[in-house]
């Protein structure tokens, strides 16, 4: 018991000492909890580092819309940067479509799939391509795994991404189109689900947590949709009651509300968590942060080696009996378009 | 700069290695004051879970902790665990398969074992979440006044108050019904 501590009754001590032994956490449970914990924080970087440069280019771009003389030199120019940006010419962009995760040209596609996306006009175009880049990530699963290759997580990691963001864009649209918007989407997590399905049967214990993990966060968003949560709705519904949340803490509200006169503390410059900690966060695929500034490629591999450190005899699917050894796995590229180097520990 | 500093700070940036380092060095003592209250393995593993979860949200949104980040997640768990109990039905245990066994060569003394603690649980949670915080911290965890202040952003005097009137409470709660 803690020096600090005075005059508690004995009996009272012993009944709070009861409760100071708990059962041992179970090591599995503990290396998964861990994996998803990494494994979001790589999905964060990632959103952060393939939208910030988009938004930038842009909001460029509809200043030189607003301008009057819009020269078509100036066109010229935007598609030139634009080709260079994306590793040179449009051949190579078209080459990089049947690229694989582990191949030099997909941190090229990725990159021409961020372009459409944020070139597209409407709520309803950004919808359709989330869709088509959802199924390009499934169509890339299947072929790693039938190539007998590891499957990245952020692979899966997008997959799920570009399948929420479809659900946020239907929750933004109106009437007909929103319900078909949302059937539509529901379909495609419904396929997907299945898809994940049958992968964990045939998975070893390693990917089938990855494909678990990916299949459970189609079908929390499935619940969603299926309770009437309808996408934008729900998400903008957490930030206002986050706002509100925020507000009631600066006046001691969460507490006093169960009559309890404790309040919470909000955030300031001392550290203490704030509003924004209590609250949910079911919207971890959010927008960018000014704070990116990293290699990438530093969490593709944090997020390996977790999937490796917890056997590193295992493979995937029909990996199996490959064992990965003392491989550092197949070549990454970031969203930069350059390759990773492996780790050097 | 101090190693948390710099720790925290490359956190703040997503670094994949400093967020390893704090899930390593933080998520056991979590899950343990975490099951401690709540006495059920699943819920605590969510704690954790959602304790990290959250602590990602804020740093993405570029705040978070500048020091203290021990005491900054325990404050998110013990948040959440404050949520689930008002999400929770009033007054009761979770009914467990397997119950756990403080005493292993004596089942009838360990299923009263079981009953006393989910009893002690029980009037913990008749504390305010700031009595809750500074006795599990003071007694679970063996924190000094000192960080527990840091914790609950309260001064120390205020901590051993919070301690004074909690353990009071649970003394009228526990004890003075047997008497």
């Amino acid at each position: 018991m803690n020096k600090e501590t005075n005059e508690i009754d004995p009996r009272l001590e012993n009944l709070l000492d009861e409760l100071h032994d708990v059962p041992a956490r179970d090591p599995k449970r503990a290396a998964q909890s861990r994996a998803r914990f990494l494994s979001q924080a790589v999905a964060i970087r990632e959103e952060a580092v393939s939208v910030a440069p988009i938004l930038r280019l842009r909001e460029w771009l509809e200043k030189i819309k607003q301008q009057k003389e819009f020269k078509m030199t100036t066109l010229v120019s935007i598609i030139t940067i634009l080709g260079l940006l994306m590793g040179g010419t449009g051949g190579t962009v078209y080459a990089s479509q049947d690229s694989l995760p582990n191949d030099a040209l997909y941190g090229i596609k990725i990159a021409s799939e961020d372009f459409r996306l944020n070139m597209a006009g409407d709520a309803e175009a950004q919808l359709e391509l989330a869709l088509e880049f959802a199924q390009n990530r499934s169509d890339e699963i299947d072929a790693l795994l039938e190539e007998g290759e590891i499957i990245p997580e952020a692979t899966m990691t997008q997959l799920n991404y570009h399948l929420e963001y479809a659900l946020r864009l239907a929750g933004e649209l109106d009437g007909e189109a929103k319900t078909q918007a949302v059937n539509q989407v529901h379909n495609m997590m419904q396929v997907q689900v299945q898809h994940m399905t049958n992968l964990e049967e045939n998975a070893l214990e390693d990917a089938a947590q990855l494909f678990t993990q990916t299949r459970n966060r189609m079908e929390n968003q499935l619940r969603l949709i299926d309770d009437g949560d309808l996408a934008g709705e729900g998400l903008e519904q957490q930030e206002q009651e986050g706002q509100q949340e925020g507000e009631d803490q600066g006046q001691g509200g969460q507490n006093q509300s169960q009559g309890q006169g404790q309040g919470q503390g909000s955030s300031d410059a001392s550290g203490q968590p704030d509003a924004d900690a209590v609250l949910g966060s079911d919207n971890a695929q959010g927008q960018s942060n000014s704070n990116q500034g990293d290699d990438p490629c530093a969490a593709y591999y944090e997020s390996l080696a977790q999937a490796q450190g917890q056997d590193q005899s295992q493979g995937q699917g029909k990996s199996q009996g490959q064992g990965q050894g003392e491989s550092q796995g197949p070549v990454v590229y970031g969203l930069n378009g350059e390759a990773c180097q492996p780790p050097t520990e | 700069m101090n190693t948390e500093t710099e720790l925290i700070q490359r956190a703040s940036r997503l670094e994949g290695q400093a967020l390893a380092e704090i899930y390593d060095a933080h998520s056991e003592a979590i899950y343990r004051y975490a099951m401690r209250l709540l006495g059920d393995v699943d819920v605590a593993e969510e704690c954790v879970s959602e304790t990290y979860t959250r602590f990602l949200a804020v740093l993405k949104k570029g705040k978070g902790p500048r020091e203290y980040l021990k005491a900054y997640l325990f404050r998110i768990a013990h948040n959440w665990i404050t949520d689930y109990y008002r999400r929770a039905a009033p007054d009761t245990e979770p009914i467990k398969d397997e119950l756990y066994l403080a005493s292993d060569d004596n089942p009838a003394q360990a299923a009263f074992q079981n009953m006393q603690m989910a009893r002690t649980r029980a009037a913990l949670k008749q504390l305010t979440p700031d009595q809750q915080e500074v006795i599990s911290l003071k007694f679970f965890e063996g924190w000094e006044n000192a960080e527990i202040a840091a914790a609950v952003n309260k001064p120390i005097g205020a901590v051993k108050s919070l301690q004074h009137r909690g353990l009071a409470a649970l003394k009228r709660i526990l004890l003075d019904d047997d008497e």
